[in-house]
C-alpha cells in the first residue's frame, strides 16, 4: 500500500526525481573513478573501469525508474500525451469524431436519464422493496363513481382492507385532489399540489417529518375535525425561507383553514413520481378541500390507491389472495341488490392488483414506458451509426499513418504496445464525446420533458446528474471507446513490415478497405431501420392528428366555472350561468356558447349502471352501464356534432317538461339494432326518460379504442349547475379568443371562480403527447442517422478515389468520358447502399413489428413508408457518392500517372 | 583471479540492511564499497542494481534517504536504517540462517 502510494506519488514528481537520480549515480561514478585513479589509473581508463563496474547507466536508471513509478500507468500517461498530440493535429477529423459521439452519447444519456427517473429510481424511503400497491398503479389521481371497482378504491373499501388484512404491517390510502389554492396575504390565490393521504401514511412509507410532526391514525377519524398539513421541505424553503415558525402557521387552502403540523424530509415530495406535492392533507378533509360532498362514507366513489408494507415472511401471492378475496367479497356487498348472481360469479373470478412497487405510483410509467424504451432503442442504433462512423474515419487516418506505424513496428515497438496507443486515442475521443454528451444530455432531457409534458410546463421529474446517469455514460463511453477503436487499432497494426516500408505506402491492406465499406453497409442498414421507423411513427402521429373526432378541434375552447363555490346562493346560479353565457355570445368572433357538465377532452366523464331499456333485455351488468353527460341548450350545434335524427335539447328542456334523453350512435346500435329508437324510454332508478333525438358519434376523452356509449340528459339546474363547462365555439383559432373571453370574464364577475380556459384542440393534443413525442423524437434521430450514414459513404468513396486517383488518371489517358467516370464512382455507391438496404430492410421489418401495436391506422408492415425510406436512402447515397464522384472526374490524367 | 559470486537474489536486501545497521547512514557508493570490502571481493556487486534495491528498500520503508554532504564535500544521498528495517533485518536474518542452514544441511547429507 505504502509502496504504492509512493510510487503513484512519483508520477507526479518526475523530473525532480530524475535530476535526483542522475546526481546520485554522478556521485557514484565520479567517487569510484577517483578511487581507480588513486590506484594509479589514467583518468579515461578510470572512468571506463568505473562505468565498466557499474553497468550501463541507463538501463540502470531505466531500472530504477520502472521500480520509482508505475509502468502501467506512466505508459498510460505517455500514450495520452501522444494521443492528445496526434488529435491535436488533425482538428478536422478530432472534432468531427468528437461530435458525432458527443452526439450519440448524449441521446444515450439524456434518454436514460429519464427512464431512470421515470421507471428505475426508487421512493426515497427505508425498504422502499417491501412496499407493494394495490389496486393499478397508473391511476393515482383517478375519481371513478358509480360501482365498486378494483383498479380503484373507495375510502369505506380501505377501511375494511386495512383493518382485516394480515400481510402487511401498514395499509396506506391516498388520492389526488381538485385544484388547490392556497390564498395569498395580498388576496392573490395561488396553486399548490397537495394530496390527501391517510393517518399511517408517513408510518408505513417510513418517513419521520424533519420538524414538526406526521399525521397520525387519530387525524383520520372525524371527518372535518383535523384541519392540518405537513408541507414539503421544498415548500418550506420556497414560502417560508425556512423559518422554524412555520410551524403552527395557517395556510388558507380553498377558502379553508389549515394549521401546519410538520415538514417532510428533505428530498421528499410523495409516493407519486412525476407528481411532486407541496404539502399533504388527512383524507378526513377531503369535503373540504375538494368543495364537495364527503366521499369518505360512499362506497361507490372510487378515488384512493392503496401501498402497503409487506409483512417479514409474508408472500406477494399470499398478499394477493387475501386483498382480493377482502375486496370483492366487500365489493359485492356494497354493490348489494344491483348484482345479479351473474355478476357476482362474474366477480369471486376476478383478482385486485398486487404488485411490488418501489418506485411509487405514476401514471407516466404507463403512459412512457413503451416510448421511452422504443427511444433507448433508437439512439441507440444511432450510436452504433456514430461508432462505425468514427471507426471509419480512424481507418481512413490509419491509412495516412501506415508508415508510422510501419517504422515504430520495425524498429521493435510490440503489436500490442501499438494497439495499446492506437485504443488510447480512441479511448481520449470517447472520453471528450462523452463529456460534450453530457452536456448534451443535461440540455436534451429538459427539452424532452418540455416536449413530453402536455401543458406549459415541463413535466416535474429530477434529472439532474446522478450515480446512475454518471455511470451509465462511462459505461457507453467506454465501449463506445472500445467498440469503434479496436477493429481499425487491429486492421492497422497488422501490416506487412518489407512491403509498406519499401513501397510508397499505398496500400493500407485490402481487408481494412473492405471494414471500412462493411462499416458503410451496417450504417446504410441501421440508419434504414430508423429511417423506417420514423416513418411508421410520423405517419401514426399525421393519423392521430386528423382522426375524425365527429366534431371540428378547431374554433372550440372549453373552461371550467365554479359558481358554486363562488360566492352565489343556489338560486342564484341559473340566472347566473344564464347571463354568462349570454354575455360570451354577444362577443365578437364567437358563435355559439353552450354547458355541459362533463368537458371534451378535460378529464372528466361519468358513467351510470343499472339502466333499463325498453325493448332490451341484458345478460351482464356492464349491459347497463352508459357514459353520461348532462348539457345545456344546442350543445351539440355549438360542439358541431351532427343530430342524426329527432332533435337536440333547447330552452324547452328543463324542469318540468317531459323528461329526455339523447343518444349516440352506438348507443342506439347497442340497445336498438336498426330498430328507430326516437320515441323508446330509457329508465334510470324509478326515472323513465323519452329518446328525443340520436347524435353522431364523438370523442370526448381519447382518440384511441371504440367510441362509448353515452347518453345525454338536458340541464335541470340546481346542483347540476355548480360547476360546470362552458364549450365555446369561435369563428377562427379558439386560441386567439382566449384573452378576450378572460378579460369578459373579469368584467362580469372578478369573484366568480373559472379554471382551465384552454382550446379543445390543444387538450386533444396531450393525449397523444407520448406518440408525438416518438414521432418527433425518431424523425430527428432518424435524420440524423441518416446523415452520419451519408458522412460514412462520402468518407470512404473519397478515400477509394483517392487511392484509386492513377487508375482513374489512366481510364482517361486511355480516352474515358469523364461522365463515365462519374457514372463509375456513383455506381459503386449506389452498390454500397443497395447491400444496406439489403441487410436493411428484413431486419427494419423484423424491428417493426415489435413497435405494431403502438401503431394508429397503418400496419408495421406499411408499404409506402418502406417505399419512401428506400428512396430517402438512395438519394442521400448518391448525394455523398456525388462530391467524390465530381472529383474523381476533375483528376488531371497527367499528373495522376506522374505520380506513379 | 579471485572467485567471485554473484549476489544472489533476494539477498542484496539483506546485505544492504545489515551494512545500514553496523554503519549507520552512509551514501550509495559507501554501501557499495562495505559490502565489496568485507566480503573480501568474493561477492560481486553489479553496483548499479544497488540504487533499485535502495529505492525499494525505502518504498518499503525499511531505509530512509536524506540529502547530506559527503567527505569529500559533494552532495550525495544518504541512507538510513528506520525502525520496521531493524525489525526487518532481524526476520531477514533468521530466515537467512535457516535457508543456509537447510542448505548446508543438504549439501552434508549428499556428500
Amino acid at each position: 500500500m505504502r509502496t504504492l502510494l509512493s510510487r503513484l506519488a512519483a508520477i507526479f514528481r518526475q523530473r525532480t526525481l530524475d535530476r535526483q537520480l542522475e546526481e546520485e549515480l554522478r556521485f557514484h561514478l565520479d567517487m569510484e573513478a577517483e578511487a581507480n585513479r588513486r590506484r594509479g589509473m589514467s583518468t579515461p581508463d578510470a572512468e571506463l573501469a568505473a562505468r565498466r563496474s557499474f553497468g550501463a547507466p541507463p538501463n540502470i536508471a531505466e531500472t530504477y525508474r520502472e521500480q520509482r513509478g508505475l509502468p502501467v500507468i506512466e505508459t498510460l500517461f505517455k500514450d495520452l500525451r501522444y494521443g492528445m498530440r496526434t488529435l491535436r493535429r488533425n482538428p478536422g477529423f478530432a472534432s468531427m469524431a468528437v461530435l458525432s459521439l458527443a452526439m450519440g452519447i448524449g441521446a444515450n444519456t439524456a434518454i436514460f436519464s429519464i427512464i431512470e427517473a421515470v421507471m428505475l429510481r426508487p421512493l426515497p424511503v427505508p425498504a422502499p422493496a417491501r412496499l407493494v400497491s394495490v389496486g393499478d398503479p397508473a391511476r393515482p389521481n383517478n375519481v371513478l363513481s358509480g360501482t365498486p371497482l378494483l383498479d380503484v378504491f373507495s375510502y369505506p373499501l380501505y377501511v375494511r382492507l386495512r383493518d382485516n388484512n394480515t400481510v402487511f404491517t401498514g395499509l396506506l390510502a391516498s388520492g389526488g385532489t381538485a385544484k388547490l389554492e392556497v390564498d395569498g396575504p395580498s388576496g392573490v390565490s395561488e396553486p399548490v399540489r397537495g394530496r390527501l393521504v391517510s393517518g399511517n401514511y408517513f408510518d408505513v412509507l417510513g418517513v419521520p417529518a424533519a420538524l414538526g410532526r406526521t399525521f397520525t391514525p387519530g387525524d383520520e377519524s372525524l371527518p372535518g375535525a383535523a384541519p392540518y398539513v405537513v408541507i414539503t421541505d421544498d415548500y418550506w424553503s420556497s414560502h417560508f425561507a425556512r423559518a422554524n415558525d412555520a410551524l403552527g402557521r395557517t395556510i388558507h387552502i380553498n377558502g379553508h383553514a389549515f394549521t401546519i403540523v410538520g415538514i417532510g424530509p428533505r428530498g421528499f415530495t410523495g409516493e407519486v413520481t412525476g407528481s411532486p406535492v407541496d404539502l399533504w392533507i388527512p383524507l378526513s378533509m377531503e369535503a373540504q378541500v375538494n368543495r364537495s360532498d364527503s366521499r369518505l362514507s360512499n362506497n361507490k366513489c372510487n378515488w384512493l390507491l392503496f401501498l402497503g408494507r409487506l409483512k417479514n415472511g409474508a408472500s406477494l401471492a399470499a398478499a394477493r389472495s387475501q386483498v382480493t378475496s377482502l375486496a370483492v367479497t366487500a365489493a359485492i356487498e356494497f354493490a348489494g341488490s344491483q348484482f345479479t348472481a351473474d355478476d357476482i360469479s362474474i366477480w369471486r373470478r376476478r383478482t385486485v392488483e398486487v404488485a411490488p412497487c418501489p418506485r411509487g405510483f405514476s401514471s407516466l410509467r404507463k403512459q412512457f414506458s413503451q416510448p421511452l424504451i422504443t427511444l433507448m432503442i433508437v439512439v441507440g442504433l444511432v450510436l452504433l451509426i456514430a461508432c462505425a462512423n468514427v471507426a471509419n474515419l480512424l481507418l481512413a487516418r490509419a491509412a495516412g499513418r501506415q508508415k508510422e506505424i510501419s517504422i515504430r513496428l520495425a524498429i521493435g515497438s510490440g503489436r500490442a504496445r501499438l494497439v495499446r496507443q492506437l485504443l488510447t486515442e480512441s479511448m481520449i475521443l470517447a472520453a471528450l464525446g462523452g463529456t460534450l454528451g453530457l452536456l448534451f444530455a443535461g440540455w436534451g432531457s429538459t427539452v424532452l420533458l418540455r416536449l413530453a409534458s402536455s401543458g406549459q410546463t415541463p413535466i416535474p421529474l429530477d434529472v439532474h446528474p446522478n450515480l446512475p446517469m454518471l455511470g451509465f455514460t462511462a459505461a457507453i463511453t467506454l465501449f463506445t471507446g472500445i467498440l469503434f477503436g479496436l477493429a481499425p487499432a487491429l486492421r492497422s497494426t497488422r501490416v506487412d513490415l518489407a512491403s509498406t516500408l519499401k513501397e510508397n505506402t499505398r496500400s493500407l491492406s485490402s481487408s481494412g478497405w473492405q471494414l471500412g465499406k462493411f462499416l458503410v453497409v451496417a450504417q446504410v442498414a441501421l440508419s434504414l431501420v430508423l429511417l423506417i421507423g420514423a416513418g411508421l411513427f410520423i405517419r401514426t402521429l399525421i393519423n392521430l392528428e386528423t382522426l375524425d373526432v365527429g366534431y371540428s378541434r378547431t374554433g372550440l375552447a372549453i373552461m371550467r366555472v365554479d359558481a358554486g363555490a363562488s360566492g352565489y346562493t343556489k338560486a342564484q346560479i341559473l340566472p347566473v350561468t344564464r347571463r354568462l353565457e349570454e354575455r360570451l355570445r354577444s362577443l365578437p368572433g364567437i358563435v355559439g356558447v353552450s354547458i355541459s357538465q362533463n368537458g371534451i377532452f378535460n378529464g372528466t366523464d361519468a358513467m351510470t349502471d343499472g339502466l333499463r331499456i325498453e325493448g332490451f333485455t341484458p345478460t351482464h351488468h356492464d349491459d347497463t352501464a352508459s357514459h353520461f353527460d348532462v348539457v345545456g341548450p344546442h350543445y351539440f350545434q355549438v360542439v358541431g356534432v351532427p343530430v342524426l335524427a329527432g332533435r337536440e335539447f333547447d330552452e324547452r328542456d328543463g324542469p318540468g317538461s317531459q323528461p329526455s334523453v339523447i343518444i349516440n350512435q352506438t348507443l342506439a346500435r347497442f340497445y336498438f339494432g336498426n330498430a328507430d329508437p326516437l320515441g323508446k324510454w330509457i329508465q334510470e332508478d324509478d326515472r323513465r326518460f323519452i329518446i328525443v333525438g340520436v347524435v353522431r358519434d364523438m370523442r370526448e376523452n381519447g382518440l384511441k379504442g371504440e367510441v362509448e356509449r353515452r347518453l345525454y340528459w338536458p340541464v335541470m339546474g340546481g346542483d347540476q349547475l355548480a360547476a360546470l363547462n362552458f364549450e365555446i365555439r369561435t369563428y377562427s383559432a379558439a386560441a386567439a379568443m382566449i384573452p378576450v373571453i378572460r378579460h369578459e370574464l373579469r368584467r362580469f364577475d372578478p369573484n366568480l371562480k373559472t379554471t382551465n380556459l384552454q382550446p379543445v384542440g390543444l387538450l386533444i393534443d396531450a393525449t397523444y403527447s407520448g406518440e408525438r413525442l416518438i414521432a418527433e423524437l425518431c424523425g430527428f434521430f432518424g435524420a440524423l442517422a441518416l446523415l452520419l450514414a451519408a458522412t460514412g459513404i462520402y468518407g470512404v468513396m473519397a478515400y477509394a478515389m483517392s487511392r484509386r486517383a492513377n487508375e482513374i488518371g489512366l481510364r482517361l489517358a486511355l480516352g474515358a468520358d469523364r461522365r463515365d467516370v462519374v457514372y463509375m464512382v456513383l455506381r459503386e455507391t449506389v452498390l454500397l447502399a443497395i447491400a444496406g438496404i439489403a441487410m436493411g430492410l428484413p431486419a427494419a421489418l423484423a424491428a417493426t413489428r415489435l413497435i405494431g401495436a403502438s401503431l394508429v391506422g397503418l400496419t408495421a408492415g406499411d408499404p409506402p413508408t418502406l417505399v419512401l425510406a428506400v428512396l430517402v436512402v438512395l438519394l442521400a447515397a448518391m448525394l455523398a457518392g456525388f462530391i467524390p464522384a465530381a472529383r474523381a472526374a476533375r483528376i488531371d490524367p497527367m499528373s495522376a500517372l506522374r505520380q506513379e | 583471479m579471485n572467485e567471485k559470486s554473484e549476489v544472489l537474489q533476494g539477498t542484496l536486501d539483506l546485505l544492504v540492511l545489515k551494512t545500514l545497521d553496523v554503519m549507520g547512514a552512509m551514501h550509495g557508493y559507501g554501501i557499495a564499497q562495505r559490502i565489496q570490502q568485507i566480503s573480501e571481493d568474493i561477492l560481486q556487486l553489479n553496483q548499479g542494481t544497488l540504487y533499485p534495491a535502495l529505492l525499494r528498500l525505502e518504498q518499503r520503508g525499511w531505509v530512509r534517504s536524506d540529502w547530506g554532504i559527503s567527505d569529500n564535500k559533494r552532495r550525495a544521498r544518504f541512507y538510513s536504517l528506520t525502525r520496521s528495517g531493524r525489525k526487518q533485518l532481524a526476520e531477514e536474518r533468521v530466515k537467512w540462517k535457516r535457508v543456509a542452514g537447510a542448505i548446508e544441511r543438504l549439501l552434508e547429507a549428499g556428500a
